[in-house]
Formats: structure tokens, C-alpha cells, sequence
């Protein structure tokens, strides 16, 4: 058996867009882990829910986590170097990215993009106020005046 | 349109759980969607110290402490018996006792793994009794500033499942001793036990599963030391190990030991001892050697003044450690460096230093570790040292310092970096005399020249602003 760092496998989005990658790039996502496990990977294997765009991104995030491991868990200097990549990593997106890239790695299943992905939105609504999340989000307040004000009294201690 | 309202619920539980519950339970007043789905997060983290922000004084308004206990029945109820990982309490003074046991039951009863308590009740408290026979809970962690009760009645104590025990306190009371108590916990990987007054320590600790102990008593000069220490833990990776000294370690099993850091109390009186010894001297104190034998498989170890200066009564017999690669000394100017020949001819493979602070007690026992006093013997227990790199914390910059650096490149022949880290605390002998600042610029420079070792000098940023300031730099 081709040993993971020289087995290649190809993957397809949903708009047309090609990328191969190494089978320990691939593995990173366990969909597509699974599909290599039952062998049903001999050609290019569609993904029919992630967009090019999104697909690249994924793969940049998949490769470097590869790269970069940290060697064991005592390896607090790559473990913190690898942190500081995934910051700037999610710096370069905008919140319609974000989502995009939440719903991808939910539906590939990588963890830590997933996790990352996930901290970054928590991140935004910590920080600011719930009219602000609602602005920023597009959250559309179907409560009534009073409805808010009684779920502001219950939380008092929380609110003022 | 709203893609955060229409991620699925399993993604938005996701996300609420990065959050604290407080900034969790803000997103209720989003929209109706959100109205109470923060409480399906599986974490919960009860931290009344958001009361005081960002108000002073909220804390004593009426009706806050209220509406924050009410909020967290609340949650629980809303919650209902959906299993939970995680309750982390954080609670000063003015949350009702009886409702925090209220909520610690509730989550033991829904199957809680982990539980971290950080409870600073004035009055007396006790810990529901649930909670020491909890067939789910993983990982404990207990902290208050006002001493724990354990248990009273603690024979019945039984957690099959826990793994890690944190306990950091000032006092634990406890009717057993810990050789009663590990059998408790027949699974147990982490015993922690920080800060606490550990009164008639001595027994033995004993644990198959046991990977890192951690034991951290401040002993009072008016405690006694204790008579019998004994470790029997095959598994353990990771030792650290401070209080009074001990007459005996009859049995000290830790084959597989990775780390140690050990850290003893002595007092005054008892260095007078240790300094003039007699037999009585060697007998009280002699069985640290045990102990030293039993750590000897260590890669990284760790002694402070106290400790060094007590293995001056073992110098002969200290044992030789075969695996060690890095040694980290903190000294004290009023503990000496007797041992450091001994110890540093007893570790063949080492391979970096680090000592905290330079200043030791002046003694005619050093050998050649410094050259405080000049003496015509001195021995070679540098020169066969093989360290690649040594680093000097808390460097002060006095000329005894300095000597004592140039001593180390002189001695050392396989030295390829010195890291010197300048003490910060701007009330150094570099801050306050210009003279000695530019001798030692001018060293530094020498040494540059002289020795082919990379000395490197480094600061926080503070320091080294201040010092540029002065022109030192």
C-alpha cells in the first residue's frame, strides 16, 4: 500500500473546482476519511456541498494542520504557534465566510475548524451588545416591547 | 439574512458554548428563537463575580443577588434531566449556601463529569454528601479561601470514575489520611493538593493509577515534622513535592518519574543543624537521601534552596541520575551550594542549568560551583559537567554575579549559551548604580570577545525601555 504522504486523492465542489491532495490532507476531513476507508475512492469524490472558494480555504486550514502538528501534547511552542496561524487565518474573512465555513466543516466533520469557526462568531457576540449582535448578525427582534422588557427583568443581574 | 438564527441547533449550542453562561444568557433577548435556548449548552458556569462588573456596589443592590440565584434555578429547571459535562461555580460571599447545594445535586444527579468549585463561604460549609459517592463525576477541582471540609464521616467516600482531584486551600479538614483516602477513587490520574496546612502529613500514598501527585503544604515552624512518608506509586510522571521534612521515606516506588520538583520547608534552627551536623543532624534529616533515591529515573528536576542545602548531608551518597537533562536550582542567599559539586558530578547526561538567582550562602564547601571564596582544592565538577546551555534567572548585576559568570564560561568546556535574564523589579543594582551598569556593559563586551559561548542578555520590554532611557543600553 502507497504509504499517506504519496497517495493522492482528488476533490470536487459543488461548482466544478478540482484539488488534489495528499491522503493525510484528505484524512483531515472524516467524511472523506470514511470514504477512503470503504474504498469508494477511486476517482475524484464529489463534495456537493461546499463551493470552491470554500473548498480552497478548507484545504489551506487541512494542509497546515498537517505541517504544523505539534509534535506531542507537551509541545506548548507549536501548539502556540499553530493558535496564532488559525487567528490570522480567520482574520482575512467576513462573517458570510465564516458561516459558510461552519456549515462546511460541520458537513466534513473537522473538528477544529469547526471549533475555530464556531470561537470566532462566540468571539463577536461577547463583545457586544445584543443590539449590536443583532445588527451585525441581522437578527430581526420579533419580540414585543414589553416581551423585551419582562426577559430584561428576569436576567436583571445579568443586564444592568 | 440571518445566518446565525438559521445555523442548525446542534452548531448554535456549539457556539453559545464558548461563552460563559452569563454572556450565553444575554443572547435570550435576541428574538424568540433565542429566548431560552442558551440553556441547552452542556456547560454551566456560575460566576457571581459578574456581579461587580461593570458596577461597584452592584453586588449590594437590592434584589441582584435574587434575580441572579432565580436565574439559576431557572436554567436548571429549564434544563430539566438533560445530561450536563460541566458546573463551574465561582462564588464569594452572599450566595445562599443551600442553593448551591442545590444546583451541585442537581448536575450530580444528571450525571455531571466535571465539577469546579471555587467557593468562599465565610460561615462554615459543607459539600453535599452526593457528592462524594458520584458514580459519573470525572474531574473535581475545590477552592476556597477559607479551608475545606472534606466529608466528615469520609470512610463512606467513593468515586469510581474520578480522575483528577484539585483541592486548594488554606486548610483541608479531612478525618483520614490520604493512604485512607486514595483507595476512594480507584481510578485516579491527578491529585493535586495546593497551599494547604497539612497537619500530621505522614502515611503512606499509595495509587496503581497514579500519574501526577502534587503536593503543596506550607508548614508551620510550629508543626512537627513528620515521621513517615512513603510513596507507592508505580505510574507516576510527575512529582511535586513541598513540606516539612520527613524523618523517614521508607518506601518511595516511582520507576517511571519524568518530573520532579521537590521543595522542602526548613527553618532556621533546623539549617543551624544541618550546618554544624551531628548524629541527631543526620538522623532527622539523613532519609532525604531516600527520597532522592527514589526520583533518581528523572529527566527534568527541581530543587529549591532548602533542598539543596539539606543534600549537603548526603554529599557521599548522593545518587547518580542517569536520565536527568535539565536541572533547575532556585538559590537564596541565605541557603548554600554545599551540594552543588555532588550533585552536578551525579549527573552525566545532563544537558541544561537553569538557577534562579546567582546569591547563595557563602560556605568553604562550594568546590568549584563558585568562586566566592578562594580555595586551593577546589575539584572538577564543572569541567566534567557536559551542559550545552545554562540559563541565570533573576540576575541582579552586582560584581559577585558577574565574577560568578565568568566563572561559568571559564568552567564549563561544552558551553555553546548562557541566556542571563535581568531580574525586573527596577530596584536592582542595575538601576541604581550608573558606574556598575557600564563595568558590566563592558564585561558583557569581553566576554563576547573571550569566549566562544553565545551570552545572550534578556529583559522584559519594561526594563530594557527604562535602561535605554539611562543610557545604559
Amino acid at each position: 500500500m502507497a504509504s499517506s504522504s504519496t497517495n493522492k486523492f482528488v476533490l470536487k465542489s459543488n461548482d466544478d473546482v478540482s484539488f488534489e491532495v495528499t491522503e493525510a490532507v484528505a484524512r483531515e476531513f472524516q467524511v472523506i476519511a470514511h470514504i477512503i476507508d470503504d474504498d469508494c475512492a477511486k476517482k475524484a469524490i464529489p463534495l456537493s456541498n461546499v463551493t470552491g472558494e470554500i473548498l480552497s480555504k478548507m484545504i489551506e486550514y487541512g494542509k497546515k494542520h498537517i505541517e504544523e502538528a505539534p509534535v506531542d501534547e507537551e509541545d506548548e511552542e507549536g501548539k502556540k504557534k499553530l493558535q496564532i496561524w488559525d487567528e490570522e487565518f480567520m482574520k482575512q474573512f467576513n462573517m458570510e465566510i465564516v458561516f459558510q465555513l461552519i456549515l462546511a466543516s460541520n458537513y466534513l466533520n473537522n473538528k477544529g475548524l469547526l471549533d475555530l469557526t464556531c470561537c470566532t462568531v462566540a468571539d463577536h457576540i461577547k463583545d457586544m451588545t445584543p443590539d449590536e449582535v443583532r445588527t451585525l448578525f441581522n437578527v430581526k427582534n420579533d419580540y414585543t416591547t414589553e416581551e423585551e422588557e419582562e426577559i430584561r427583568k428576569e436576567n436583571s443581574w445579568a443586564f444592568e | 439574512m440571518d445566518r446565525l438564527s438559521s445555523l442548525p441547533d446542534d452548531i448554535r449550542v456549539h457556539v453559545l458554548s464558548f461563552l460563559t453562561t452569563k454572556e450565553a444568557a444575554l443572547t435570550s433577548v435576541l428574538s424568540k428563537k433565542w429566548r431560552n435556548f442558551f440553556a441547552l449548552v452542556p456547560n454551566l458556569d456560575v460566576d457571581d463575580s459578574v456581579f461587580l462588573h461593570p458596577e461597584k456596589g452592584k453586588r449590594e443592590r437590592h434584589g441582584i443577588l435574587h434575580s441572579f440565584m432565580e436565574f439559576v434555578d431557572r436554567v436548571l429547571d429549564l434544563q430539566g434531566d438533560s445530561l450536563i459535562k460541566k458546573l463551574s461555580i465561582k462564588c464569594k460571599t452572599g450566595l445562599c449556601q443551600n442553593a448551591v447545594n442545590r444546583w451541585i445535586v442537581n448536575v450530580l444527579e444528571r450525571g455531571v463529569s466535571e465539577l469546579d468549585l471555587c467557593l468562599d463561604f465565610e460561615e462554615e460549609y459543607l459539600l453535599p454528601r452526593e457528592l462524594f459517592v458520584s458514580s459519573t463525576l470525572v474531574k473535581l477541582r475545590y477552592k476556597s479561601e477559607f479551608g475545606v471540609n472534606w466529608w466528615i464521616g469520609s470512610e463512606g467516600t467513593f468515586l469510581p470514575m474520578l480522575k483528577s482531584l484539585e483541592i486548594d486551600s488554606v486548610s483541608i479538614f479531612c478525618d483520614s489520611k490520604i493512604e485512607m483516602l486514595l483507595p476512594c477513587f480507584p481510578v485516579i490520574e491527578e491529585f493535586i493538593m495546593a497551599n494547604m496546612e497539612w497537619k500530621d502529613s505522614g502515611g503512606i500514598v499509595s495509587s496503581a493509577t497514579l500519574g501526577k501527585l502534587f503536593i503543596s503544604a506550607f508548614g508551620m515552624e510550629s508543626f512537627e515534622n513528620p515521621k513517615n512518608v512513603s510513596f507507592d506509586t508505580p505510574n507516576l510522571r510527575s512529582f511535586t513535592y513541598s513540606d516539612l521534612v520527613a524523618e523517614n521515606y521508607p518506601l518511595v516506588n516511582m520507576e517511571k518519574l519524568c518530573d520532579a520538583v521537590i521543595g522542602f520547608i526548613v527553618t532556621p534552627k533546623q539549617i543551624k543543624q544541618i550546618r554544624k551536623p551531628n548524629d541527631d543532624a543526620v538522623l532527622r534529616f539523613g532519609n532525604v537521601l531516600k527520597l532522592m533515591n527514589g526520583i533518581k529515573n528523572v529527566t527534568m528536576l527541581r530543587l529549591n534552596a532548602n533542598t539543596l542545602e539539606l543534600l549537603s548531608l548526603c554529599c557521599e551518597s548522593m545518587p547518580v541520575f542517569n536520565n536527568l537533562k535539565m536541572l533547575l536550582i532556585t538559590s537564596n542567599k541565605d541557603r548554600g551550594w554545599q551540594a552543588m559539586p555532588a550533585l552536578l558530578r551525579n549527573c552525566p547526561h545532563l544537558e541544561g542549568l537553569v538557577i534562579e538567582g546567582l546569591v547563595h550562602h557563602v560556605t568553604d564547601k562550594c568546590g568549584d560551583a563558585c568562586d566566592c571564596i578562594y580555595r586551593k582544592d577546589k575539584g572538577r565538577s564543572l569541567k566534567s559537567c557536559p551542559i550545552t546551555t545554562i540559563a541565570i534567572r533573576g540576575f541582579r548585576g552586582s560584581m559577585r554575579e558577574i565574577n560568578m559568570i565568568e566563572h561559568f564560561l571559564d568552567s564549563f568546556p561544552s558551553l555553546k549559551k548562557m541566556n542571563i535574564w535581568i531580574k525586573d523589579d527596577g530596584n536592582t543594582e542595575l538601576n541604581h548604580d550608573p558606574e556598575l551598569s557600564t563595568h558590566f556593559v563592558e564585561r558583557m563586551d569581553g566576554f563576547k570577545d573571550t569566549y566562544t559561548c553565545e551570552v545572550e542578555l534578556l529583559m522584559s520590554r519594561n526594563l530594557h525601555k527604562e535602561l535605554r532611557a539611562l543610557e545604559y543600553m
